[in-house]
């Protein structure tokens, strides 16, 4: 007595035949949301090559374990110092893998991996002409480029908060006793959000902004590259010129220098950049720097998408 | 492959255009003989001989065939690994004057979009070094029927447009040899209707045109002969119905509607040239090995038993059934 | 509820290029065939119908939807199969097709056994697993055809699905559009400037020229009967064009045919007797249709009064 799951042709007493011939579909019919949540999904696996064959994933792999490494050696060093008593927390105190360095430490990673994929992720599409078979379907343009970006934001929150979170444990379990430890962790908690979450707001949408509007990879990845470094240098230059008090508010058109910055306000410490050093703004300008800049990337590539065609 | 065709036997009917390679025969416009064309290990062309003269013929065969690579070996553009291509008695590689003779109308896009349609005849004009430029290129753009837009960039025309345009710099020059890659790719009904009056008028002017396409509708339109290349290798050659006739191995199949199918079909299967009749779905199908002598029975087995032919059909004689039994082997 | 309804539709590129002008329609699901006679309107007629475009004035609806408000509705009951590359060459069919599937609104297992059936009907389920660079023309040509039935669509689009491929590969195209508009029951329209396919598949026909509606019709009426009899014979065409003519036919020949007006039945008869009598060889009767093509023709094909 044999069985299938496709529907009976001819049946007798003596056999069956089932018919393999094309069956509609009547199944459910998930819509918008539930198409702009897979779509969110293949983005963010894109972003690290999965499902993509191994080459794709030796750079986003490869960026992303380099500030895990520095996190696990910052975590060496925080046992190490424990070990060493008095000598050993001065070491600690002088050691660059704390959380307030820390983003400038593995920023380099950040921008390289926003520059390699941003542009994978986006390009490819447009290159090869898919844009049609997505748009011809029950998602809309804007749909599109917010779950793609979503996708990218993501991706990078996981490449920044991950070494938070092993350096945090790490540095939990070192301490006397967890409870000694988290509660000395426990109030950098909410800078870290805040830091990763728009780090990877701005940078994400940067990268998303710059690969929406250029199918080819070179030019994307150099123009995101030109995009972070170009206003940094301008306004290195520009901000000594007399523009009287003005010339003090180019810096936040710089997006590096924003989250130096802001980075510098939510840690309480110097900035890296000797232009924000100088310029001495206050945190909420650079906080409110940091959103406007992400909602305008944001907004430019949904125009993008909007006026494509395809 | 060409085996089952009998070489002895040549068509009844020899359609304009075909003139067979011979020693001292004619100087056909376009003359191949035993050439090849190979890449490394994949040989595009595998030792084709033809000669082409005035008449429209058209060169069919699947993707990948070489049907590219042998439009460019006529041009001169590509060297032949072996074998000679000759363009009016002439080598056609490495030498300039004979391209005086030839168009080449290519495949792709071989336009620059910021051009207008005037200018890029004009290039060419300038590059084949012609005398009255002007006059010329005047010519050109009328005989395609681009005057009215012909002063607008090429970018703003249209698929119909960029051909035709392609044409008019291919005929500048007034060469009594045309090559077109594709010609009618992407064209519509009336563009197509146009440019196939365009090349049957030309071809009464004395040209030679060789045009390649996969697509038989249209070739079957415009082609007074046709050469069939299949995997580097020349399959057939001719006119198709001929090419057709002599596929002796493969029985003809007729439709048939009359007053009386059945009594017919019983009459038929009693005549030696009929071996099989089928009377199928209202439709009665009769297939045959001896063409000539079918063809002739037909009617007379009908008046013999008073049986009205409405119908007469033969189902393999298209290009396409041609082709297919070509190709597929 | 028809299929789709047109009304006054236009649209305009730019201000200056008008694709489209004040076509008004209905169309019932079938296999309809559209033509252009030049210039875009076809592809700009599909885009419309699937939201990519919006209309510049007048109204589309498809399956009572309006194109304008319910889009993303409409889309979820349409497949589409554009003219053009629209696949990532690193992808497997089944990678591509899924992820479409996805984003058609079905969930995932449902999406992964569709797939699988629909490569499976389109002739691809041996390469299926294999990245689509490495797939011939007509393989990608099956893909596209995948991705837009494998959400069992209403309504299938297909812009010039036999673009590139080789008569082979044409015919299999064409068989595959046919079955899906009987057997699969799906209402089909093929854009296409290839009027021997559409006469091939298509039962209905619409033509547009110079963005108006040229003719909407069932095919069949534009390939009647024009009361010709074409008449060919292997050798001797002159003779019988005699004969006949001395019989009293109006006879006039063209190219390898003989073309006869019919003057009722008899005439059949006559042409048959003349053929006997000379002992020529005939090789077709067939009673002269109007064909697709005459439609765009500038002046009607040459003929004897009939």
């Amino acid at each position: 007595m044999t069985a299938s799951n496709a529907p009976l042709r001819a049946s007798g007493p003596g056999g069956s035949i089932y018919d393999l011939g094309y069956q509609g579909y009547s199944g459910p019919r998930l819509g918008r949301a539930y198409a702009i949540r897979a779509l969110f999904g293949h983005t963010l696996r894109a972003a690290y090559g999965i499902g993509r064959g191994g080459r794709a994933k030796i750079i986003p792999f490869g960026l992303a374990a380099l500030p895990l490494l520095i996190a696990a050696i910052g975590v060496g060093i925080a046992a190490l110092a424990k070990q060493a008593g008095e000598l050993g927390s001065i070491v600690e105190e002088s050691s660059p893998i704390r959380y307030a360095a820390f983003s400038g430490l593995i920023s380099t990673f950040v921008i390289l991996f926003c520059a390699a994929q941003g542009p994978e992720l986006l390009g490819r599409d447009q290159r090869y002409g898919v844009l049609p078979l997505y748009f011809s379907r029950a998602l809309a343009r804007v749909d599109y480029s917010l779950a793609k970006i979503a996708g990218m934001v993501t991706a990078l929150l996981v490449l920044i908060v991950l070494p938070y979170i092993v350096l945090f444990v790490g540095r939990v379990f070192v301490a006397d006793s967890p409870v000694d430890g988290l509660s000395a962790e426990l109030p950098s908690v909410p800078p870290l959000i805040a830091q990763s979450l728009l780090t990877a707001g701005v940078l994400g949408c940067l990268s998303m902004v710059i690969s929406a509007h250029t199918p080819r990879r070179a030019y994307a990845t150099v123009g995101i590259i030109a995009a972070l470094l170009i206003p940094s240098i301008v306004v290195a230059v520009l901000h000594e010129e007399a523009f009287g008090g003005l010339g003090d508010y180019l810096v936040l058109f710089s997006p590096t220098d924003v989250l130096d910055g802001l980075n510098a306000a939510l840690f309480d410490t110097q900035p890296g950049s000797p232009v924000v050093l100088d310029i001495d703004l206050p945190g909420y300008a650079y906080l409110a720097a940091a959103i406007v800049m992400t909602l305008v990337f944001i907004g430019l590539t949904v125009r993008r998408y909007q006026k494509i065609s395809a | 492959m060409t085996d089952t065709l009998t070489p002895e036997t040549t068509p009844t009917d020899t359609p304009p255009g075909w003139v067979p390679v011979q020693p001292s025969g004619p100087v056909p416009a376009l003359a191949v003989e035993h050439v090849s064309r190979w890449y490394g290990n994949v040989v595009a062309v595998n030792d084709i001989t033809f000669g082409l003269g005035p008449g429209v013929t058209g060169l069919l065969g699947p993707n990948g065939a070489g049907k590219t690579t042998l439009l460019h070996l006529l041009a001169g553009l590509l060297q032949p690994s072996a074998g000679t291509v000759t363009v009016a008695g002439e080598r056609a590689w490495m030498n300039p004057p004979v391209y005086r003779k030839l168009g080449l109308v290519p495949e792709r896009e071989a336009v620059y979009p910021y051009l207008t349609g005037r200018e890029f005849v004009l290039l060419n004009a300038k590059l084949q070094g012609l005398a009255d430029v002007d006059a010329a290129v005047d010519r050109a753009v009328l005989t395609v029927d681009l005057a009215a837009a012909a002063h607008r960039p090429i970018g703003t025309y249209s698929k119909g447009m960029r051909q035709r345009i392609k044409l008019a710099g291919a005929l500048v020059h007034d060469p009594p040899i045309l090559l077109l890659d594709e010609p009618f790719n992407g064209m519509d009904p009336r563009q197509r209707l146009h440019m196939i009056e365009l090349l049957r008028s030309m071809a009464a002017e004395g040209r030679t045109i060789l045009f390649s396409s996969h697509i038989l509708e249209e070739v079957e339109r415009l082609a007074d002969s046709v050469l069939v290349i299949y995997a580097g290798r020349l399959a057939a050659s001719g006119d198709f119905r001929s090419i057709r006739r002599l596929m002796t191995d493969r029985p003809h199949t007729f439709t048939v509607r009359s007053s009386n199918d059945r009594r017919l079909a019983s009459a038929l299967l009693g005549d030696p040239s009929v071996f099989g009749a089928e009377l199928y779905d209202g439709v009665l199908s009769v297939r045959t090995s001896d063409f000539g002598a079918f063809t002739r029975s037909v009617p007379r087995v009908a008046r013999d038993e008073g049986i009205t032919l409405f119908e007469l059909l033969p189902t393999d004689d298209s290009l396409e059934s041609v082709f297919s039994y070509l190709v597929r082997r | 509820m028809p299929l789709i309804a047109l009304e006054a539709l236009t649209k305009r590129y730019g201000g200056s290029v008008t694709a489209l002008d004040g076509l008004t329609l209905e169309l019932e699901p079938g296999i309809i065939g559209l033509v252009g006679a030049n210039g875009a309107g076809k592809s700009t007629m599909l885009k419309l119908l699937l939201g990519l475009l919006e209309p510049t004035s007048g109204s589309l609806k498809v399956l009572d939807m309006d194109v304008r408000t319910q889009g993303p509705q409409i889309r979820e009951f349409v497949g589409y199969m554009p003219e053009h590359d629209c696949l990532p060459p690193e992808s497997s069919a089944t990678d591509f097709v899924g992820h479409m599937a996805q984003m058609s609104g079905l969930p995932r297992t449902a999406a992964r056994e569709r797939t699988a059936e629909v490569l499976r009907h389109v002739g691809l389920y041996e390469e299926r697993y294999r990245a689509i660079g490495g797939y011939s023309t007509g393989m990608k040509q099956r893909v596209k055809l995948a991705q837009a039935l494998v959400h069992d669509p209403r309504l299938l689009l297909l812009d010039e699905p036999t673009n590139g491929l080789d008569p082979a590969g044409r015919d299999e195209m064409l068989d595959l559009v046919r079955r899906t508009g009987t057997e699969f029951g799906i209402a089909v329209i093929l854009a296409s400037h290839l009027l021997g396919e559409i006469e091939r598949v298509c039962n209905y026909l619409v033509a547009i020229d110079n963005g108006r509606l040229l003719r909407a019709a069932p095919l069949g009426t534009f390939t009647e009967h024009t009361g010709v009899l074409a008449v060919e014979v292997e050798e001797g065409r002159e003779q019988l064009a005699g004969a006949l003519s001395r019989n009293g036919l109006e006879v006039v020949e063209d190219g390898r045919l003989v073309l006869v007006a019919l003057q009722g039945e008899g005439t059949y008869d006559i042409v048959r007797d003349a053929v006997v009598d000379l002992g020529l060889p005939l090789v077709r009767i067939e009673q002269r249709r109007h064909s697709l093509e005459d439609l765009f023709r500038d002046e009607p094909p040459e003929a004897p009064a009939a």
